[in-house]
């Protein structure tokens, strides 16, 4: 196992099992491709940046496991505390200067100045004068990928620096209380709309997981299994703010509009700075969605434009490499893993042994005719054959099982039981671990009010400088 | 997908204009050198989204769009495209209100402002590509 991983189980997978070739994960790949993404009733698409923010704070790797054996160097989880916020304040002003604001002990983090418009962009520079601004000034800067992580990660930027103040100006007591109300984010309002109910249920009810003590190794079913999943939530246009095209704004320029990609387009354009209305519910009037768990992904996501082919298949985009990340990261099989589950870690009357066994998959059969049905997809151009079905459908990868999971057993709205269940394991021991001494850091201090994303922002919103801002912050 | 609004008409995107375009090649020479592979000329919508599904083009469709033709052109007839009505008005609506002309992104990058100074070979084969891809399947309105 690379360093900083582990697995969901104690012991690893019978790695004597066979896995897919490439060329049948390209073909998957196309059959994911011919699918049509449908919005998400009950998650507003700010949800989708909270996580992908969340999941930087999980795992940080400088390799991706497909490129890793051509590279010749192992991958390896560089983030050694999850959960720790430690992907917004790197190990703060002493080992990471360039995310701060070079005055008052460097206690403030930077914001960037998008065109036109007050400091609500990712901080950037150009390393010549008046170049592009090539250089990301974040302590993680791959939460420049996109504008709308950036404004995500913007976003926790304002309220560090609001937090400061309240601390006096001091950066470790405003890093700590900013931790404690993150963390409580997670547990009250991110994890309620991404699990299933009765796996939240267990979890929130205080229930035991595998590993009782704090982790600092992340299982890799999470990391390459239902972290991938969120991609499928993402859109492939957004409101931002206004006025705007009445078709939205494209997914496309939101990747483009990132320092690595194509920094001739910065800075931002005052397009791009999110009117958080739109993104979080609870704000004066309802969000857009993000999209349905179901194995399917936004078209920009799909090309080579952004994700260009990595192998001798010629199969670009975000899709294939998450199949193939997956296969080289030597997951738990999927019949296995429910089975030790069930079998050995859980028992039988378990509430999650319960939720496996349930429902539309609760049996080995049933999951299997789940998805050849989708794979086989009546016949239509983009099916697979039977044989390829045949062999994904006896061991899917992880993240395609979890995609499909998610949209057969609730309807693409939630997560399925095996997907709650690994993303509650990666995350409620630390959670957990931390929850007491987090409520005693917000107890008596502003942020102890704050209980959701929509109360964070407003509470921002009502600090002077983000008051009647252009373009609006609500 | 928005339905159909025939002041706002919502179109057929794709994201990835120089895969689109090596998939029109592919159709029009039925070579394989530009995908690894030869496509036959689609005949039906499914199978259209199929081929753009495996070649990374990155189609999202309108929900109103249930046709499909495909025009095989020669070298020896005059070829006139009238956009539908509908689009025409609908951009002349837009240009009044203040809306701006837009143009896929690789114009940018690849042949106006955003070009490099020395283009190479590879980046006009690109753009070659990618202007098939664009006029494919845009209407002049």
């Amino acid at each position: 196992m690379p360093p900083g991983y582990r697995h969901i189980l104690p012991h690893g997978p019978n790695l004597a099992q066979e896995r897919h070739p490439s060329d049948r994960l390209a073909r998957l790949a196309t059959r994911i491709s011919v699918e049509r993404q449908r919005e998400n009733p009950d998650i507003p698409a700010g949800y989708t940046y909270f996580l992908q923010f969340v999941t930087h704070d999980c795992v940080f790797t400088d390799i991706p496991f497909w490129a890793a054996e051509a590279a010749g160097e192992p991958p390896g989880n560089e983030r050694l505390r999850a959960l720790n916020l430690d992907t917004l304040h790197g190990g703060g002003p002493t080992s990471c200067p360039h995310a701060y604001v070079p005055a008052r002990d460097r206690a403030l983090m930077r914001l960037g100045c998008p065109a036109a418009t007050a400091a609500r962009d990712v901080p950037r520079i150009s390393p010549e004068s008046g170049g592009p601004l090539t250089d990301t000034l974040l302590a993680d800067p791959r939460n420049d990928d996109n504008a709308l992580l950036g404004q995500m990660t913007v976003l926790f930027h304002i309220a560090h620096n609001v937090v400061v103040g309240l601390e006096g100006g001091l950066f470790a007591p405003a890093r700590a209380r900013l931790r404690a109300l993150y963390r409580r984010l997670i547990r009250e309002d991110l994890m309620p709309r991404i699990l299933a109910p009765e796996i939240l249920a267990y979890y929130q009810g205080g229930g035991a997981t595998l590993n009782e003590a704090h982790s600092e190794e992340v299982p890799i079913e999470a990391s390459h299994g239902v972290f991938r999943v969120a991609h499928a939530m993402v859109r492939e246009t957004y409101n931002v703010n206004e006025p705007a095209p009445a078709e939205g704004l494209p997914l496309a320029e939101s990747l483009r509009h990132s320092a690595a990609r194509y920094p001739k387009l910065l800075p931002m354009p005052a397009t791009w700075i999110a009117r958080w209305s739109n993104f979080f519910d609870g704000l004066g009037r309802p969000a857009q969605r993000a999209m349905r768990f179901a194995p399917c992904y936004a078209p920009p996501l799909q090309t080579a434009s952004f994700f260009p082919a990595v192998d001798a298949t010629g199969r670009a985009g975000l899709h294939y490499r998450d199949m193939l990340s997956a296969e080289a990261g030597s997951l738990w099989s999927l019949e296995d893993l429910i089975e030790d589950m069930v079998g050995h870690h859980f028992g039988k009357d378990d509430p999650r042994s319960k939720a496996l066994n349930a429902g539309p998959l609760g049996t080995p059969d049933a999951r299997r005719k789940a998805m050849l049905d989708w794979l086989l997809n009546d016949g239509r151009p983009g099916a697979l054959d039977s044989e390829d079905a045949a062999r994904i459908a006896a061991d899917p990868p992880m993240p395609f099982w979890l995609m499909l999971e998610g949209l057969v057993a609730g309807g693409g709205t939630r997560l399925g039981p095996l997907g709650s269940i690994i993303l509650a394991e990666t995350f409620y021991p630390n959670l957990n671990d931390a929850q007491a001494a987090d409520e005693a850091a917000l107890a008596g201090s502003p942020l102890g009010a704050i209980h959701d994303m929509a109360g964070l922002i407003q509470f921002l919103a009502a600090q002077p400088g983000l008051q009647g801002a252009t373009p609006p912050f609500i | 997908m928005p339905a159909f609004d025939p002041l706002n008409p919502p179109r057929m995107k794709i994201d990835d204009y120089e895969a689109f375009g090596k998939l029109v090649k592919t159709w029009s020479t039925q070579d394989a050198k530009y995908l690894g592979k030869v496509y036959p000329v689609p005949r039906s919508l499914e199978e259209f989204k199929a081929q753009c599904a495996e070649a990374g083009v990155g189609l999202s469709l309108p929900d109103f769009l249930t046709g499909f033709s495909v025009s095989m052109f020669d070298n020896n007839t005059v070829y006139i495209r009238i956009p539908p009505k509908e689009r025409v008005l609908a951009s002349e609506g837009k240009f009044a209100a203040g809306g701006s002309y837009n143009v896929p992104s690789f114009y940018g990058d690849l042949a106006f402002g955003g070009a490099t100074p020395a283009v190479d070979p590879a980046d006009r084969m690109k753009f070659h590509a990618s202007r098939i891809g664009d006029y494919t399947i845009s209407y002049c309105e």
